[in-house]
């Protein structure tokens, strides 16, 4: 392609945009709100993670022994489940430990604590090579008879990772029929430039345009509206994001500890930007394409 | 040359176009092409720029044969033909500098051959000082003119003309069918479909007349009847 053609291109299709304006803008708008949705789930799913993980990097089981058991007992237990190639470590958490972590925990004075906790038990506390061995080792570890009670941290992670799934399969869901939307409006809007240019394109044809030059214009068009409905709810979701974050930690912060621990814009930014351009683009070629193709036979 | 060996166009409702036409035009040649309405004429000039296909029988220009020409090919043929129709087909939002310059930006050359060559071209058709006007700024003959000036600003080596004067008053016609003249004296194959029969009297060119569908006469000089 050279040089003047491309500029060509590029004047006509950005023409093509403004020939009509309230389509072109309907587009960019269904664009738009479908990468909007994308960011969204995008930026929750990503603090999900991140959260998740900060508190998986200090995952444990803690087990509780039958009490009965002697140390002899006690000594051959911790024998047999060191032999488990999946677990690190195993620490005996003695009852005045677990009250001293308690009190670290919640703040409360020690007297008070201890009549609180008077059920409190001593333990084990289970570390693992890799956290992604837990249920197969708590599985094992439930079949063994010495063992009362399992505690795992799972529960509050297992809620998260179910959120997270849900938001994931919803906004695929969503972002599936946005995008379907989307092509069919830029689709759409082509077919009009299409039509509002048709005796062009007949004369274009008669001096000996090749069909790649009467489709480049059309195609620069679907990637204007692509481009327009990426770049702008990026730009909004930047702010959005940031705002929110900020009102956010200042009304649920306790003694400004950060209940949440919100990840970077910029960092989700870096992985979010290039996918967002590769569907909004990628909606803009699509729906110009469907149209050329059935339009513009030679 | 242009040769057309036993080219029969039937279109798809059965009408037939043109039957059984064995035609031979040389280099540097000018035709009228004359006939009643419906006759066929424009069915021959869209067979030349390969807009339908014959029913059978081959069309063959210069060293290419139409018939086995595929469609990526067509662009490349068409940028040999210049063609002119009686409804002008300009661009109404370019200027007359832009229409005639847009056929070498088709055919992609570089900005500063365009800017060199238009207004050469512009003064040989007679539209020095009209560069800047819009098609609806124009007079029907300085419309035709600048269509005119689009079809050869390419150099080709053929330019068909469909009905050029069909809107454009008697002085006016004359003035085009000069122009077009003038364009066959540098050496170009000129051809010319006109309902026109002072004109094609008094030029005394080759004649070929169509009737139905099939050429009833074929003359070297001669006029729009026999
Ligand atoms: N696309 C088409 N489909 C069907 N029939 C057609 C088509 N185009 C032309 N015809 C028919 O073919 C015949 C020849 O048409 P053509 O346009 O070649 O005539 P013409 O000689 O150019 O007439 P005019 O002098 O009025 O322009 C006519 O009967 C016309 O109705
Ligand atoms: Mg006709």
């Amino acid at each position: 392609m050279k040089l003047t053609s491309f500029n060509h291109f590029i004047g006509e299709g950005f023409e093509g945009v403004f020939k009509n304006k309230s389509m072109a803008f309907a587009s960019i708008a269904t664009t738009a709100v479908c990468i909007l949705m994308l960011g969204i789930a995008f930026l929750t799913m990503k603090n999900i993670e991140f959260n998740v993980e900060n508190i998986e990097t200090d995952i444990n089981i803690t087990v509780f022994l039958d009490e009965k058991m002697t140390e002899d007992e006690v000594s051959a237990f911790k024998g047999i489940v060191l032999k488990n190639s999946e677990i690190e470590s195993i620490d005996y958490i003695s009852k005045d430990e677990a009250l001293k972590r308690f009190v670290a925990e919640t703040g409360l004075p020690e007297e008070l604590a201890s009549d609180l906790v008077g059920a409190l038990r001593a333990s084990f506390e289970i570390k693992l090579r890799n956290n992604k061995d837990e249920q197969s080792v708590i599985d094992v570890l439930s079949q063994m008879e010495q063992i009362v009670k399992i505690n795992t941290p799972r529960e509050a992670m297992k809620l998260l990772i179910d959120l997270k799934n849900f938001i994931q399969a919803t906004s695929i869901a969503i972002i599936s029929i946005l995008v379907v939307v989307g092509v069919i409006l830029i689709g759409n809007t082509i077919q009009l430039t299409v039509y509002i240019r048709r005796n062009e394109i007949k004369i274009m044809k008669y001096i000996g345009a090749t069909d790649w030059f009467v489709r480049w214009p059309f195609i620069i068009e679907g990637l204007f509206i692509g481009f327009f409905g990426t770049i702008i709810p990026l730009i909004i979701l930047f702010f959005a994001y940031n705002f929110f974050v900020n009102i956010f930690n200042q009304a649920v912060s306790i003694d400004s500890e950060k209940l949440i621990d919100f990840m970077p814009i910029m960092d989700v930014y870096q992985e979010l930007v290039p996918i967002a351009l590769i569907l909004g683009l990628g909606m803009g070629i699509v729906g110009s394409m469907i149209i050329i193709r059935r339009h513009l036979r030679a | 040359m242009i040769i057309l060996d036993n080219v029969t166009k039937i279109y798809e409702n059965g009408v037939v176009g043109l039957k059984n036409i064995d035609l031979r035009i040389n280099e540097g040649e000018f035709v009228f092409v004359v006939g009643n309405t419906g006759s066929g004429k424009s069915t021959l000039i869209r067979l030349l720029l390969k807009e339908i296909e014959p029913s059978s029988g081959a069309i063959v220009i210069g060293d290419k044969n139409l018939t086995r020409m595929n469609k990526e090919q067509i662009p490349y043929l068409r940028r040999n033909i210049g063609v002119v129709f009686q409804d002008f087909r300009l661009f109404e939002n370019k200027t007359v500098f832009e229409n005639v310059a847009f056929a070498m930006k088709v055919i992609e050359q570089p900005a500063k051959t365009i800017r060199r060559t238009v207004p050469n071209i512009l003064s040989a058709v007679g539209l020095e000082g009209k560069a800047r006007c819009y098609p609806k700024q124009l007079s029907g003959g300085e419309k035709q003119r600048t269509v005119i000036a689009r079809a050869i600003l390419n150099n080709p080596s053929i330019l068909l003309a469909d009905e050029p004067t069909g809107n454009l008053d008697p002085k006016t016609s004359w003035d085009i069918i000069k122009v077009l003249e003038e364009i066959n004296r540098s050496g170009t194959t000129v051809i010319v479909v006109t309902h026109n029969q002072e004109i094609v009297n008094s030029m005394q060119k080759r004649v070929i007349q169509i009737e139905a569908g099939k050429i009833i006469r074929d003359v070297i000089k001669g006029g729009y009847r026999e």
